[in-house]
C-alpha cells in the first residue's frame, strides 16, 4: 500500500524530468541542425538534420516521439551512429549496474564497520585514524584515485587489468574507486548516528539482561543509528552514482556513463537526453528503495502510515 | 559528486539569536584556530589563495611554450615537476591554472549562493505556492546526479570555463536554497522575531538585520564545504575534456591529458592531483571547523575520554580484598564508593563515599535533589555506568556476595544476568522502539541459556501475566509504541524480572505516569517484592512514596548520604536538617494538612564547586556559621536508631 503511495508521488518527479529532458535541445542557444551541421553545411544538410531530430514536428507530438523512444527502439536513434538509443543503453547498461551498485553496496558495508569501530571507542587509535581516511576518502578526486590505482595495481604490481570490462577482474579497481566515497560518508553518517543512540536507556535495559556489548551495539543501537543515517544518505545516492560516469571513462569501461561523456563531447543529443532520463530514473528509483528500507527498519512509521 | 554530510541533515536545528552575529571577526578567527583541523585547514586555504593570486606571476617559465626536443621529461633541477607531452614546464603549469582552477571553484559557489540563498529565504519568507514551487523544483533537480547535471548543462551551453562555472553553480543552487529555507524558517519562529513582525516591522528590515546575520554562520560552513565538492566536480568536467579547453592549463583538464602517459609517465598525473586532492581537504578540513563552531549537535568530539583513561580503567579502584564474608546475606553492599566524571577539567566527584546495605526483600528509597547523584549512584549498583565517562575512584561493590566492580565482560554479563534487573524513568526510552516487545522479552529470557522456541514463549507470557498484562499472547508481537505508558513500564519491569533477580533497581519508576497509573505500579512492585523476596533500590525524590512502600531510607546530598535508617523512625523524627527541610517540602505529609509548604532556601550546590565543611552549610539554618560545620564534612555516626552525618544532630531531638 505504502509502495504504491509512494510510486504516485514519484511519478510528477518523473514527470517532470522527462519534460525537462525532452525540452533539452529547445534549450540550446541557436538552432541545433544549424551546430549539428557545422559552419559550412548547406541549407539542405541542415534540413535533413531537423527532420532526422524531428525539430519541425509540433511540440506536443514530439514529446509522444520522445515518450515512445523509451520501449520503441525505432523512435529514437543515435545521430552519430545511427543505431536505436534503447540498443546503446540496454548494451551498456549491465556494466554500469556491476560498477555502481558493487561500488554503493561495498562502501556502505565498510563505511558501516568504520562508523562503529569510530563510536564503539571514541577517541582511540582507530576512531582518529578512521577519521582522517574518511576526510581523505571525501577530498579526493576519484578520477586521480583511479588513475593512481591503475598505475599501482595494474602497471606497477600487475595484479589488475588496467582498462576494459571483459573479465570480472575487470571491475575490482573500479569498484573500489568509487566505493571510497560512499563509505567515507556512511562512516561518519554511522558514527554520528551511534553516538547519538549510545545513551539511550534502552541500551542499558539490554546490558542489565547480561547481553554482550557487542550485541547491545550491532542489534540494538545500530538498527536505530541506521534509520537516520538511511534517511540522509538517500539523499546523497545520487551523488555516488555519479562517480561512476567519470570512473567508467578513468578505467575505459563501455557504460552508460562514458556514453553520456562521449555523446556530450560529440553533442549527440538523442543519446544524452535518454541517458539522463535514465540516471534521473535510477535516482528516483534509489530515493523510493531508500524510504522503503527506512519503512521498513522503523515500527514507527509503518504505524503512521496505516493511520494516516 | 556533493558532500553535503551534516549541514544538511539537520535542517531543523535550532536558531541562536544573533549569539554569533555580534561576535566579530577576530573572535571567529580565534575560534577556528583553536581547533587543529582548523588551523591546517585556514593555513592550506590561505596558500592556496596566494597561489591563485600570485601564481601566474610566480611561475618560472611560460606555461605555454611548447618544446619539442623535451617532451615528458622526468622531474629536473630545470623542471621540478617535469615536462608534458607537449614539453611544457608542469610546474609552471599548476601555478598558472590555480587561478583557474580556483576560480571556477568561486565562481560556481557564487552562483549558487547568489540565487540559492535569496530562493530560500524568499520561499520560507511567503510561504504558499512560492515554497511549494521551489521545493519541487528543488526535488526535481535533486533527481539528476549532480555529475549529470552538470554534464546536461554543458552540452546545452557548450564547453568552456564559463559554462563549466555555470553548470557547477547550478548543481549546487538547491542545496543552498534548501538550506536557507530551512536555517531561516527556523529564525522566524523565534519569538523576537515574530514579534518585530507582528509590530509591523519591514519584512525587508526584518531579513536584513534578523535574518540573514544569523544564518551567515551556517552559510559560510556550507559555502566551504561546497566549494570543495565544487572544485572537484568542475575539475572532474575537465578532467572529461569537457572544462577548460586547452592550452589554458587547469588542474583537472591536466590530469585528463596525462591519462594517456599513465603507463609511460605516471608522475604526470602526480602533481595536478595532488594540488587538487590537498585543496579539496584545505576546505573540507576549515568547513569542518566552521561547522563545529556554528552548529553544536556536531561537536561529539567533547565526550572523548582522556588519553591515559584506559590505564584507569584497567586498574579498578581499590582492589581491596574481597569481603564476602561481611557481604553475605546481603543482596546490595556498598562501601566507601566514591564516583566521579571524567570532564575536560579532570575528574569531578559527584559520589563521595557511601555506603549502603540491603538485606533480601527489602526496599531501600535513596531520596534527594535532582543533581544529587542518586542516579549515578544506582547506576553504578546496576553495573551500569559507562566507564569511557565515569570513573568508579574508590570503593567496593558487591551484588548478592559477589563484587561488582573490576570484573572481566563475560563475570559482568553474567552478573548482571542472574542478579539485577533495572526499571528506568521513562520506559518510553527504556524499551527499544525498532523491536517487539516480544523479542525484547524473549531476549532477555534466553540470555546466557538455551531454550527452545516454544519455552520460550511461554516463559515471555508468563512474565506478561506476572505484571498484570492482558492477552499476553497478542500483545508479544506489538511495538512499545502501541502502548501507554502504563502498560511499557509494566513490559521493563517484565523484562527486569525475566532472570530471577536479586536486586530490582528502580530510577524515578513512576515519576513519568499519571497518578493513578503510579499507585498501580508501586502496588505490582510491592506484590513481586513479597512472591520473589527480592531486594529493590528505589531512586526518587517523593518521600510520600518512600513513605508509604519503602523500608528502609537513605537521604542523600552532594555525593553523600546525609542521614539513613529505617523509614518510620528517619520519617517520623528526621535529624538531619536537609532531611528536615525535604519532609517540610513533601506535599501530604503525615503532620498538618493546610499547611504551607515550605521550599528549601538557597540553591542546590555545584557538584565540583563545593563549600569547604559540610556541603549542605550555605543553606542549612542549624549551623548559622558555627566553626564545627566549616571546618570538616561530619562524619556519619548513629544517632537514635539510624546513621546521620551532622555535627549537630542530637539538636533535634529536643
Amino acid at each position: 500500500m505504502f509502495v504504491l503511495r509512494r510510486l504516485g508521488s514519484a511519478l510528477p518527479t518523473l514527470f517532470a524530468v522527462s519534460l525537462l529532458v525532452f525540452l533539452f535541445v529547445d534549450l540550446i542557444p541557436g538552432d541545433p541542425a544549424q551546430i549539428l551541421a557545422g559552419p559550412t553545411a548547406s541549407n539542405e544538410e541542415i534540413e535533413s538534420i531537423r527532420k532526422f531530430l524531428g525539430l519541425n514536428e509540433p511540440l506536443l507530438t514530439r514529446y509522444g516521439q520522445f515518450l515512445r523512444g523509451i520501449w520503441d527502439p525505432s523512435a529514437a536513434t543515435s545521430f552519430r551512429t545511427h543505431r536505436p538509443v534503447v540498443v546503446e543503453l540496454s548494451e551498456r547498461l549491465p556494466n554500469t549496474l556491476i560498477v555502481s551498485i558493487g561500488g554503493l553496496a561495498l562502501g556502505i558495508v565498510v563505511g558501516t564497520i568504520a562508523g562503529i569501530i569510530c563510536a564503539m571507542r571514541p577517541g582511540g587509535l582507530a576512531d582518529a585514524a578512521i577519521t582522517v581516511l574518511t576526510l581523505a576518502g571525501i577530498s579526493m578526486p576519484i578520477y586521480w584515485l583511479g588513475l593512481l590505482c591503475i598505475w599501482f595495481f595494474a602497471v606497477n604490481l600487475g595484479w589488475l587489468p588496467a582498462a576494459g570490462a571483459s573479465t570480472p577482474a575487470h571491475f575490482v579497481l573500479p569498484i573500489l574507486v568509487i566505493a571510497t566515497r560512499p563509505a567515507a560518508m556512511f562512516s561518519r553518517l554511522v558514527a554520528t548516528s551511534l553516538l547519538e543512540s549510545m545513551g539511550k536507556d534502552y541500551l542499558d535495559t539490554a546490558r542489565a539482561k547480561g547481553l554482550s556489548e557487542t550485541r547491545v551495539v550491532l542489534f540494538h543501537a545500530l538498527r536505530n543509528s541506521l534509520i537516520a543515517a538511511v534517511s540522509v544518505a538517500g539523499v546523497q545516492f545520487g551523488g555516488m552514482l555519479g562517480g561512476s560516469v567519470v570512473t567508467e571513462t578513468v578505467f575505459g569501461i563501455p557504460g552508460v556513463g562514458r556514453l553520456l561523456v562521449d555523446a556530450v563531447s560529440r553533442a549527440d543529443y538523442p543519446v544524452i537526453q535518454y541517458a539522463i532520463l535514465m540516471f534521473a530514473f535510477f535516482f528516483v528509483v534509489i530515493n523510493l528503495v531508500t524510504d522503503l528500507l527506512t519503512q521498513w527498519l522503523d515500527p514507527r512509521t509503518r504505524d503512521q502510515e496505516r493511520t494516516t | 559528486m556533493s558532500i553535503m554530510p551534516n549541514v544538511l541533515s539537520a535542517p531543523e536545528r535550532t536558531a541562536r539569536p544573533d549569539e554569533f552575529a555580534r561576535q566579530s571577526r577576530w573572535v571567529l578567527l580565534r575560534r577556528i584556530l583553536s581547533q587543529p583541523k582548523g588551523v591546517v585547514g585556514l593555513t592550506l586555504v590561505t596558500l592556496y589563495l596566494l597561489l591563485a593570486i600570485f601564481g601566474p606571476v610566480l611561475a618560472p617559465q611560460d606555461a605555454f611554450r611548447q618544446n619539442f626536443a623535451q617532451t615528458l621529461r622526468p622531474p629536473s633541477a630545470a623542471h621540478w615537476f617535469g615536462t608534458d607531452q607537449l614539453g611544457r614546464d608542469v610546474f609552471s603549469r599548476i601555478l598558472v591554472g590555480a587561478r583557474a582552477t580556483l576560480g571556477i571553484g568561486v565562481g560556481g559557489v557564487a552562483v549558487a549562493f547568489l540565487v540559492g540563498v535569496p530562493l530560500g529565504v524568499l520561499a520560507a519568507w511567503r510561504r504558499g505556492w512560492i515554497e511549494a514551487a521551489v521545493m519541487r523544483a528543488i526535488d526535481v533537480m535533486l533527481s539528476f546526479p549532480d555529475i549529470v547535471f552538470a554534464l546536461a548543462v554543458v552540452a546545452i551551453l557548450g564547453a568552456n570555463t564559463q559554462n563549466v562555472i555555470i553548470a557547477v553553480g547550478i548543481v549546487s543552487i538547491p542545496v543552498f536554497a534548501r538550506t536557507a529555507r530551512a536555517v531561516t524558517l527556523s529564525i522566524l519562529a523565534e519569538p523576537y522575531i515574530e514579534g518585530s513582525i507582528a509590530l509591523g516591522a519591514n519584512p525587508v528590515r526584518v531579513i536584513l538585520r534578523h535574518v540573514l546575520p544569523n544564518i551567515s554562520g551556517t552559510l559560510l560552513t556550507l559555502s566551504t564545504l561546497l566549494f570543495a565538492s565544487t572544485l572537484l566536480s568542475a575539475s572532474g568536467l575537465g578532467f572529461l575534456g569537457l572544462g577548460t579547453q586547452a592550452p589554458f592549463p587547469e588542474w583537472g583538464t591536466m590530469l585528463g591529458e596525462s591519462r594517456s602517459y599513465i603507463r609511460s609517465h605516471p608522475y604526470l598525473a602526480t602533481f595536478p592531483g595532488l594540488f587538487l586532492a590537498v585543496s579539496a581537504l584545505a576546505f573540507n578540513l576549515l568547513g569542518d571547523a566552521l561547522r563545529t563552531i556554528y552548529d553544536p549537535t556536531s561537536r561529539r568530539v567533547a565526550r572523548r575520554a582522556p588519553l591515559l583513561g584506559f590505564l584507569r580503567r584497567r586498574a579498578p579502584a581499590d582492589p581491596a580484598p574481597q569481603t564476602a564474608d561481611e557481604a553475605t546475606g546481603l543482596a546490595v553492599s556498598v562501601r566507601g564508593l566514591r564516583i566521579a566524571y571524567r570532564t575536560s577539567e579532570g575528574l569531578l566527584e559527584v559520589v563521595r563515599g557511601v555506603d549502603l546495605t540491603i538485606r533480601p526483600g527489602r526496599t531501600l528509597a535513596v531520596v534527594g535533589e535532582s543533581g544529587s547523584g542518586k542516579s549515578t549512584l544506582l547506576r553504578a549498583v546496576g553495573t551500569l555506568v559507562n566507564p569511557q565517562e565515569v570513573a568508579i575512584t574508590a570503593g567496593e561493590i558487591s551484588i548478592g556476595g559477589e563484587t561488582a566492580l573490576g570484573l572481566a565482560p563475560a563475570a559482568l554479563r553474567d552478573l548482571r544476568r542472574r542478579k539485577i534487573g533495572i526499571v528506568f524513568q521513562d520506559a518510553a526510552n527504556a524499551l527499544n522502539p525498532v523491536l517487539t516487545i516480544g523479542n525484547q522479552l524473549a531476549e532477555a529470557v534466553t540470555a546466557g541459556s538455551r531454550l527452545d522456541p516454544a519455552t520460550v514463549r511461554q516463559r515471555c507470557i508468563g512474565l506478561l501475566r506476572d505484571v498484570n498484562i492482558a492477552d499476553p499472547e497478542r500483545r508479544l508481537d506489538m511495538y512499545p509504541h502501541q502502548f501507554s505508558g502504563g502498560m511499557k513500564q509494566r513490559i521493563v519491569i517484565a523484562i527486569a524480572l525475566a532472570q530471577d533477580p536479586e536486586v530490582l533497581l528502580a530510577d524515578e519508576p513512576t515519576s513519568a505516569l499519571d497518578v493513578t497509573i503510579q499507585q498501580q505500579i508501586l502496588v505490582l512492585l510491592a506484590e513481586i517484592q513479597k512472591k520473589r523476596g527480592m531486594a529493590i533500590l528505589l531512586v526518587t525524590h517523593d518521600l510520600n512514596l518512600v513513605a508509604r512502600f519503602a523500608d528502609d531510607v537513605a537521604v542523600m546530598y552532594a555525593g553523600r548520604l546525609v542521614e539513613s535508617g529505617d523509614v518510620a523512625t528517619v520519617l517520623e523524627r528526621p535529624l538531619h536538617p536537609y532531611t528536615q527541610a525535604l519532609r517540610a517540602s513533601a506535599p501530604g505529609g503525615s503532620e498538618g494538612r493546610g499547611r504551607h509548604l515550605r521550599t528549601i532556601a538557597g540553591e542546590p550546590p555545584l557538584i565540583g564547586r563545593l563549600p569547604s565543611g559540610c556541603a549542605f552549610r550555605p543553606r542549612c539554618q542549624r549551623s548559622a556559621n558555627r566553626a564545627e560545620c566549616a571546618a570538616s564534612e561530619p562524619n556519619v555516626r548513629a544517632v537514635a536508631g539510624r546513621d546521620v552525618a551532622c555535627a549537630f544532630a542530637e539538636e533535634a531531638m529536643r
